[in-house]
């Protein structure tokens, strides 16, 4: 059976904003119908715009990234592998004899919420906030739209948003629905999730729920299957994971994000050095000429 | 060989879906998913314009090129598959061929809906002619060799009012 109905945490009142619990998404794409649900729900519930009617030609995904606009973003990938213990066909032309496996992978991204933010740590106005919950919160009356964690987010999550959308200018991404969470609400994507392919609750809970999973995946055969969880990188561990089948490449996902900031010694270092050197160079141009 | 089918982005023929900001930017274009095989016996490139035509009609749409979508062996023979989604239309915010109009009308009697699912078609790469060069174009590159695409109710070419429509019209009793 697919998922635990109104028992599940996706269904349920919770009070973790109040208790100051560590929250986060797990989400699992062998139980992804690529529906699209979570995209539609969250700009429904955000008030997001329409990011522009343009045909992509990739699959069905016509949304192609996550930006200031599309805070969930399902990705179709299609790849000539095996999914798990699925019966392989022959039938392609030219290739009537040989194996032919072929894959249909639907993964729904979203912000990573890292433990260290790198929008957070960029952003000069003290827009971005940590939350009781743990997530990555943009105030948006705060943001002056400078764009520093634009560049600052490993993942290539947040963005401004371009003329002539409303709002335009500031720095947008996924709330984590802090709003809805004050309440005691799920937020939108994983309520609507109709498999629970993005589940939601205690961060903890969904570590052991994921590594459960992937031992449960293992044993069906489907021995590529692992999760995307960097917690040794610079990021520290991300509240927002997933399972994934293959390499993260092929989802887009960086192997081993790192938060710009720790390159922030070096390249001090580095324009220190430079300046000095450019005195130098000048003042000895001088003694040379006069 | 057409199928039709839906999407999970839209509604019927898109009459409520198509007019919703946050539905249309998820299928904003009319496609036709053909598989890689048939695809390089056409000379066509993924998001090329092509042009499904059938005894009906002939709608344009862009070539989605993908394994998904696979060739079947019948009898020796290869039959290639065309994907359509049967959600587009000449209204809202996206518009595209209708794919209704290249099936004949056939209504299921028990759930009074489009019964017809599946025809015979021919691919042409390209954009399709309009106005006076369209009718031109498809006598070309209409399907040939089936049986008389008639009506059920009109009466067989072979017989003496072959293939005219049935006095008062379709569905009708006719009048004493
Ligand atoms: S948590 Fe809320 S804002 Fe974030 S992707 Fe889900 S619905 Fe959108
Ligand atoms: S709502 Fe759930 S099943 Fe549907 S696309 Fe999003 S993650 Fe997948």
């Amino acid at each position: 059976m697919i998922g635990e109905g109104t028992k599940s945490t996706n269904q349920r009142r919770h009070s973790y904003v109040q208790e100051h619990v560590e929250v986060g998404f797990f989400t699992d794409p062998t139980v992804c119908i690529g529906c699209k649900a979570c995209e539609v729900a969250c700009k429904e519930w955000n008030h997001v715009p329409d990011d522009g009617f343009v045909w992509s030609g990739n699959s069905y995904d016509n949304t192609g990234h996550l930006g200031a606009s599309t805070w969930r973003h399902v990705m179709f990938v299609e790849q000539d592998r095996q999914k798990g213990n699925q019966i392989v066909g022959s039938h392609s032309l030219g290739n009537g004899d040989g194996e032919d496996p072929f894959r249909w992978i639907f993964l729904s991204d979203v912000c990573k919420h890292c433990e260290d933010a790198g929008c957070l740590e960029a952003c000069p106005t003290g827009a971005i906030v940590r939350t009781e919950v743990g997530s990555v919160l943009v105030q948006n009356d705060v943001c002056n739209g400078c764009g520093y964690c634009v560049v600052s987010c490993p993942f290539g999550v947040i963005d401004r948003r371009p003329k002539p959308l409303p709002d335009a200018g500031g720095a947008f991404k996924c709330t984590f629905c802090y709003d809805r969470q004050k309440s005691g609400l799920v937020p939108a994507c994983a309520k609507v999730c109709p498999t629970e392919s993005i589940v939601f609750g205690r961060l903890d809970d969904l570590r052991a729920r994921a590594t459960h999973r992937v031992q449960e995946l293992h044993e069906h055969g489907y021995d590529d299957a692992q999760l995307y969880d960097p917690r040794e990188t610079s990021v520290g561990g991300i509240h927002a994971f997933f399972l994934i089948l293959g390499e993260p490449e092929a989802y887009g996902l960086p192997p081993k994000p790192q938060v710009p900031t720790i390159y922030l010694k070096s390249a001090w270092t580095a324009a220190f050095a430079t300046a000095i050197a450019a005195i130098i160079a000048t003042l000895l141009a001088f003694a040379f000429f006069s | 060989m057409l199928t039709t089918y839906r999407l999970t982005e839209h509604h019927t023929a898109g009459g409520m879906s198509r007019f919703l900001s946050h539905l249309s930017e998820l299928q904003p274009e009319m496609f036709a998913e053909i598989s890689p095989e048939l695809a390089r016996e056409l000379g066509v490139k993924n998001g090329d314009y092509i042009c499904i035509v059938t005894l009906r009609g002939a709608i344009e749409a862009r070539a989605l090129v993908s394994r998904r979508i696979r060739p079947v062996h019948l009898n020796g023979k290869t039959v290639h598959q065309v994907g359509l989604p049967y959600h587009f239309g000449t209204s809202g915010l996206v518009r595209g061929g209708a794919a209704n109009d290249l099936l004949s009308i056939s209504g299921e009697p028990n759930v009074t809906i489009m019964e017809a699912k599946a025809a015979a078609c021919n691919i042409v790469p390209g954009r399709l002619p309009r106005g006076a060069a369209f009718e031109e174009w498809i006598n070309k590159h209409v399907p040939t060799g089936g049986p008389a695409n008639l009506h059920p109710e009109q009466p067989p070419l072979d017989t003496a009012k072959g293939g005219e429509n049935p006095p008062g019209g379709h569905g009708k009793e006719e009048k004493e």
